[in-house]
């Protein structure tokens, strides 16, 4: 009897019992039998990497309203759409970023408006300018129907998830807690934002009458019918010298303003005269930022070349580090509290661990110009750049050379550059008096991604991880276009640095042993570290 | 004829301005664009206004006379039409004719339209007149500088500034008493002084110094002698200065006649040099193209059928000139078209390669010829007896070899296998070429008692045709030798009788130099004519001399052609056995190599196009290979310091001569990726119908005619964009993936530790299909990720990192382990 094998599948192995049970799949998995698979992956990469380079439309959109440079600029920590910058004139402007519009406007400020920052709730927002004045706004002092209506669905919403947040049963306690805490802050914000509008109205409607000056007439979007509230600052504080750079603690229940000038000065929301004043070395400063989280650190850079580091318990400075070149600004790393980067006159910018300022964690290099200003992406990773020379760099901040470069025809040299709270865009602002909204990766998908296209992205960005030192997969990936003065300043850089690599080399070789030391690039640029 | 030009000339002058005058005054033109002819035609048109219709005529008139002959139209070639006057005319009567004739005459050209010049010679003199002034224009460019210099320098003249001549009178001392003496005796007016000037006066000759001597009378009678003695000088000193200044004017003239002829002599240099200068022939031939061209186009606009006959004769004459001297034949354009032709016709291919080895033997036959000749000369000095038996010398030559080759013992680098290899295959072959030589001494012998025979009694004539393609051998090969720097012997010095083997061997071989001494060794009756010495003592004049020599050679040659006084024998003998004048002698001599050449070939006539174009091959060959007879001329005795001996006898055993080959090799690997031609639809029938090897009528060859050379041109088309297009002894694959380059990381990334870590990486699969769904999930998981609309605050205390859960295999792990411990 000869036995006949056939192919005989029985249906109760392939069908599913419970919704939860797993499908058997019959495949061989043996790395052996598969040998070209490390080519097709190749090749996946390769097209992942071409596509993505084919999908690359950083620009959102320009925002224009602005009639001069705009200087400073700050994020609300409250809303992920509202963006406030300050121009050269002295406007002040609040911006709706998703319908790309100008929720309002003023003039704060005579001359520059020099520092913008939103408070830890994002409810107001501080500016100072070079007319030696500090000014506190309301971030949203107006009520609209329509934001009120789009509130209440939103506060809605909110507390329906909330009330799920509550009831549901998720395993992981952890996550449980975290998406609680989130969903209820946002409640807290919204209903904070709507008693707060329900207030201004009825106070509006009381005093309709009296119209700033100061309101521009392009924020329709956010009027009553009635004509333009005024805008006025809660407070103003009085200086004794001009103004350069402004921020605000993290820290809700002791609400502190930081201001740079002549002097780094401290207020409290409640008093008209500095709580503190430090000082250390008598030269003006350049930027002041407070640690996101260790809320009483805060750290200045200044023109003198110095980073100095100041404990707001204390009544001097901490530390004080020196380097070749003025550093114009600085910012903290949300995720790590002890690593800051500045960015420099030098036309780098450096990351260093205020532990260890003998040495930066890394130097990034790439600009052409000098760096103006320098914001973290809210995971701690990246690092965005805005310089002189008319581009934006994004830097992980692992790495010395930069993973894109923006820049369009009209943009004109970079002041302001900050990323969006949920990391998925960043503002520019420049001398062209725009602001521009970028995406942080350049070929990210916008609106709506199942989780199916994910899966693929993360598949696609994991094996383009995988080839990334493959030269052909390298090539494409790090090939940017760059204006052609970048690119010849770039040239020439790159001929200055060899040349005076090469002297060194020489000297070396013509000195006595360890008379010309080798000089870490991180190094180089150090002075002096005081304490 | 050349008077009345001349007048033209002058009037036309006349002419020039006035209608240069007028043309300035209406704004046209300058006065290089007027011309001569046709203003004396306008002068004479004012005047007399001509009719239309006979204008017409006499414009087309040459151009008719040019295309039909005399009497086959009505136009007469005296060129009298109506009231016009002949040069011929006009020359007759005015050297006969009186003065008032004459005036009439010269009035009544004025006024009519003078003499009809044929419109050819007009603007043959016109443009002549145009170069040469263009070209002497530009010479005298060069010398204006010179010669303005020349003209500002002073000139000498005299008296020179600051020099007084001293009066002959005031110099001399003693004359003062002598002038007192005549002067005291002077008579006055009524004395001698009268009568010296009546005869003078009676003659004519003095007129001017009659006041002075009557005022010196008169002094001479107031015995004021002083006074007269200073007179005397300053008249004397008067005509000296009158003397100088002649003499200085004289003086200049000559020397600004001087410069005038060197000037001219100069410009008249520059300008036969000029006309002597490719440049300047080739504007005027153009400039003559142009104008035939032009006077076509009139002919034809008057009449067509001329034209065409004109334009055919034309075309004809160019073919017949073409064919008769083969200078079309000569060009690089020709030479390109025929290797075209080559590369696509194996057939044509394989009568070039034959005409080209033809070509090869005869070059180096008499590139060999010479040198063996005047190393003959040397030995034949050296030795002594040159009445030698040449097949003895042949046979002490072949013993001496084998002894040598026996002896033989290689040392050092010249041991190694593959160069003992190459030895000896050069060994074998001068074996082959003694023994050779030796067959044909033996021969020759016998054709050398025969030939004498037949001389004796034969008168038959030579024949025309191998003389006259030896000839044509002869100046091709000349012409190609003063090229090659190889050709530093005359073909003159190539002995006469002995016949040349198909391969000798070479100079400068140790063990070779007695079968040379051998090899020169001919019958010293054989070779009447000795080398001269200045040839190889003078290798500079070398070219120049042998240029001379052929064209005597080729002289000789034709004039043996047309009267053939002595039969191939004899030619072949030389004057050994036929004596002549001396002068003849040398020239007989270099005809010889290709006569023999010719006989070698079988009689075979060579087709000089052939040879050109092998020639071309050959010298290619010659770039890119290594030449074997280079690397014998120094053999074994060579120094092994010399990286071209060593590499000679390192590639002797290589065959990279075979130049053909690799070219077919380079043919074949283009046509590779074309498709062969399908014959299917072609040739007749279908598939097998019509029999293994079809007959073909026209039609179908035509097909397959048009098959092959459409598959031709797209080999053709892809062989250009190759890499290797223009590099002829390259050959560069194009199929080679660089891939593998792009894939391999030279460099160990950053992040791996070692290599083997890194390929570890690389080889782990991320693939979704190998993996299970969580693996896949898990592996591909980002590290960081954010998702949009959703903010991320800074880090605060209290977010700590979650624990990791406890997986069950772990777990039971350390069940295990606390189990074990409680045990």
């Amino acid at each position: 009897m000869v036995k006949v094998k056939v192919l005989s599948r029985n249906e109760a192995d392939f069908t599913r019992e419970r919704k939860s049970d797993v499908v058997k799949v019959y495949r061989n998995v043996d790395p052996s039998v598969h040998p070209f698979e490390k080519g097709r992956e190749y090749v996946r990469a390769l097209n992942a990497v071409k596509l993505d380079r084919v999908f690359a439309k950083p620009l959102v959109g320009a925002m224009d309203g602005h009639r001069d440079s705009v200087y400073a600029a700050a994020v609300l920590r409250s809303s992920l759409i509202h963006y406030a910058s300050g121009a050269c004139d002295g406007e002040l402007r609040m911006w709706n970023l998703a319908a790309r519009k100008t929720l309002w406007n003023v003039k704060a400020h005579d001359g520059f408006v020099k520092g913008v920052c939103s408070d830890a709730i994002g409810q107001h927002v501080a500016t100072c300018g070079t007319d030696k004045t500090i000014k506190f706004w309301r971030a949203f002092p107006y009520s609209n129907d329509e934001y009120e209506d789009w509130a209440d669905e939103t506060i809605d919403e909110l507390e329906d998830e909330h009330v799920q947040a509550q009831s549901k049963s998720t395993t992981n306690a952890h996550m449980r807690k975290s998406h609680l805490s989130n969903v209820s802050s946002k409640l807290r914000i919204k209903l904070q934002q709507k008693q707060m509008m329900r207030r201004l109205s009825q106070g509006n409607s009381a005093s309709s009458s009296s119209s700033s000056s100061s309101s521009s007439s392009d924020n329709n979007d956010s009027n009553d019918g009635g004509g333009d509230p005024p805008i006025e600052p809660l407070v103003t504080w009085l200086g004794d010298s001009p103004f350069t750079s402004v921020d605000a603690n993290m820290d809700t229940s002791n609400p502190l303003v930081v201001s740079g000038g002549a002097q780094v000065d401290l207020w409290d929301l409640m008093r008209s005269e500095p709580v503190h004043s430090f000082a250390w070395g008598a030269d003006s400063i350049n930027c002041v930022r407070f640690n996101p989280v260790e809320k009483q650190l805060l750290g200045s850079t200044a023109s003198d070349r110095s980073i100095v580091f100041y404990d707001t318990r204390m009544r001097t400075p901490v530390r004080k580090l020196i380097m070749h070149m003025a550093a114009n600004e600085m910012c903290w790393n949300p995720m790590e509290a002890f690593h800051f980067s500045v960015g420099s006159e030098d036309h780098n910018a450096y990351t260093f661990d205020m532990r260890k300022l003998k040495s930066a964690l890394n130097v990034h290099m790439d600009h052409v110009a000098a760096v103006m200003s320098v914001d973290y992406s809210p995971t701690g990773k990246e690092l965005v750049t805005g310089s002189y020379d008319r581009t934006v760099r994004i830097f992980d901040v692992q790495q010395g050379r930069s993973r894109e470069v923006y820049h369009t025809k009209r943009m004109q040299r970079v002041f302001s550059v900050r990323f969006s709270l949920d990391n998925q865009f960043i503002m520019s602002g420049s001398d062209d008096a725009n602001v521009r909204l970028w995406k942080s990766v350049a070929w990210r998908k916008l609106g709506v991604i199942t989780d199916r296209e994910r899966r693929n992205f993360n598949y696609k960005a994991k094996l383009q991880k995988r080839f990334a030192y493959v030269p052909e997969v390298k090539r494409i990936k790090t090939f940017r276009r760059q204006p052609r003065d970048v690119l010849s300043a770039k040239r020439t850089k790159h001929i200055i640095r060899t040349s005076r690599k090469e002297k060194e080399r020489r000297r070396r070789l013509h000195s006595k042993p360890g008379a010309v030391p080798h000089v870490a690039e991180r190094r180089k640029k150090i002075v002096k570290e005081q304490s | 004829f050349q008077a009345t030009v001349t007048m033209y000339n002058k009037k036309g002058a006349k002419v020039k301005k006035k209608a240069h005058q007028r043309a300035h005054e209406d704004g046209i033109g300058d006065e290089e664009e007027i011309d001569l002819s046709t203003l004396l035609d306008d002068v004479s048109e004012t005047k007399k206004k001509p009719r239309k219709s006979s204008q017409v005529q006499n414009s087309g008139a040459h151009v008719l006379a040019e295309a039909y002959g005399e009497g086959e139209h009505n136009i007469s070639s005296s060129g009298q039409i109506g009231d016009t006057l002949t040069a011929a005319d006009l020359l007759a009567d005015l050297h006969t004719m009186k003065k008032d004739k004459k005036v009439k005459l010269m009035r009544r050209t004025e006024r009519t339209s003078l003499v009809e010049l044929p419109q050819e010679q007009v603007d043959r003199e016109r443009e002549e007149r145009q170069i040469s002034k263009e070209v002497v224009d530009q010479q005298l460019k060069e010398f204006e500088k010179p010669v303005r210099q020349l003209q500002s320098t002073p000139a000498k003249s005299f008296p020179l500034p600051g020099h007084r001549p001293t009066s002959v009178v005031a110099s001399n001392l003693g004359l003062q008493a002598l002038n007192h003496e005549i002067y005291g005796s002077y008579k006055g007016a009524e004395g001698l002084s009268g009568i010296v000037t009546k005869h003078l006066r009676e003659a004519g000759l003095v007129t001017g110094h009659e006041n002075l001597i009557q005022t010196l009378d008169g002094m001479v009678g107031k015995q004021d002698f002083k006074a007269v003695e200073e007179k005397l000088i300053d008249i004397d000193e008067e005509e000296l200065t009158s003397i100088m200044n002649d003499m200085a004017c004289r003086n200049q003239a000559g020397l600004a006649k001087l410069r005038s002829v060197m000037s001219s002599t100069q410009s008249k240099l520059q300008r036969v040099n000029k006309i002597k200068s490719k440049l300047y022939r080739k504007i005027k031939r153009k400039q003559k193209d142009r104008k035939e061209a032009r006077r076509l186009e009139e002919l034809e606009a008057i009449d067509p059928a001329a034209a065409a006959r004109m334009a055919r004769e034309k075309e004809r004459d160019q073919r017949i000139r073409a064919r008769t001297t083969l200078k079309h034949q000569k060009k690089a354009s020709n030479m390109k078209q025929k290797k075209a032709l080559a590369r696509f016709n194996p057939a044509y291919r394989e009568a070039l390669q034959g005409a080209a080895e033809r070509d090869r033997q005869l070059r180096s036959k008499l590139l060999e010829e010479p040198e063996e000749s005047s190393s003959e000369s040397s030995e034949e000095s050296d030795d002594g007896p040159v009445n030698e038996d040449p097949l003895a010398a042949v046979l002490t030559t072949k013993d001496a070899l084998k002894k040598e080759l026996q002896n033989k013992e290689e040392q050092g680098l010249l041991a190694l296998p593959f160069m003992k290899r190459a030895a000896q295959q050069r060994q074998q072959d001068l074996m082959k070429d003694v023994t050779d030589l030796e067959e044909a001494i033996t021969l020759e012998k016998s054709k050398e008692f025969s030939a004498t025979e037949f001389i004796n009694t034969s008168d038959t004539v030579p024949d025309l045709g191998t003389i006259a393609e030896a000839q044509g051998e002869d100046t091709k090969n000349t012409r190609k030798r003063k090229a090659s720097s190889n050709a530093d012997q005359s073909p003159s010095i190539k002995p006469v009788t002995t016949p040349t083997p198909k391969k000798k061997p070479k100079k400068g071989v140790s063990f070779a130099d007695e079968s040379s001494t051998t090899v020169n060794s001919t019958p010293s009756t054989t070779t009447t004519q000795e080398p001269p010495s200045s040839e190889t003592a003078e290798p500079s004049n070398k070219k120049r001399k042998n240029k001379k020599k052929n064209k005597q050679a080729q002289a000789e040659v034709e004039n043996n052609a047309v009267t053939p006084a002595a039969t191939p024998a004899t030619q072949a003998k030389g004057s050994a056995t036929q004596p002549k004048p001396q002068a003849q002698g040398n020239k007989q001599t270099t005809a010889k190599p290709v006569l023999q050449a010719a006989e070698n070939e079988d009689e075979q006539p060579v087709n000089p196009d052939d040879v050109e174009f092998e020639m071309e091959i050959d010298m290619n060959n010659n770039e890119n290979t290594l030449e074997h007879s280079d690397d014998e001329d120094n053999d074994v005795q060579g120094d092994l310091n010399d990286n071209e001996y060593l590499l000679g006898r390192g590639l002797a055993g290589d065959n990279v001569k075979d130049f053909d080959e690799f070219t077919a090799r380079k043919e074949a690997e283009i046509g590779k990726d074309v498709a062969p031609i399908d014959m299917s639809d072609a040739l007749p029938g279908w598939g097998e119908w019509g029999g293994k090897d079809p007959k073909l009528n026209i039609r179908h060859k035509e097909k397959v005619k048009a098959k092959e050379d459409e598959r031709a041109a797209e080999i053709k088309k892809r062989a250009a964009k190759r890499k290797d297009a223009n590099k002829p002894n390259v050959i560069i694959n194009e199929n080679v993936d660089t891939m593998a380059d792009r894939l391999m990381v030279t460099v160990l990334p950053k992040a791996a530790k070692n290599e083997r870590q890194h390929m570890k990486r690389l080889g782990t699969t991320f693939d979704p299909t190998l993996n299970s769904e969580l693996q896949s999930r898990k592996v591909v998981q980002n590290k960081i990720s954010s998702l949009a609309g959703v903010a991320i605050h800074p880090i605060t205390i209290d977010d700590k990192p979650a624990k990791k859960q406890k997986t069950s295999r772990s777990k039971t792990t350390s069940k295990s382990k606390t189990t074990s411990k409680r045990k």
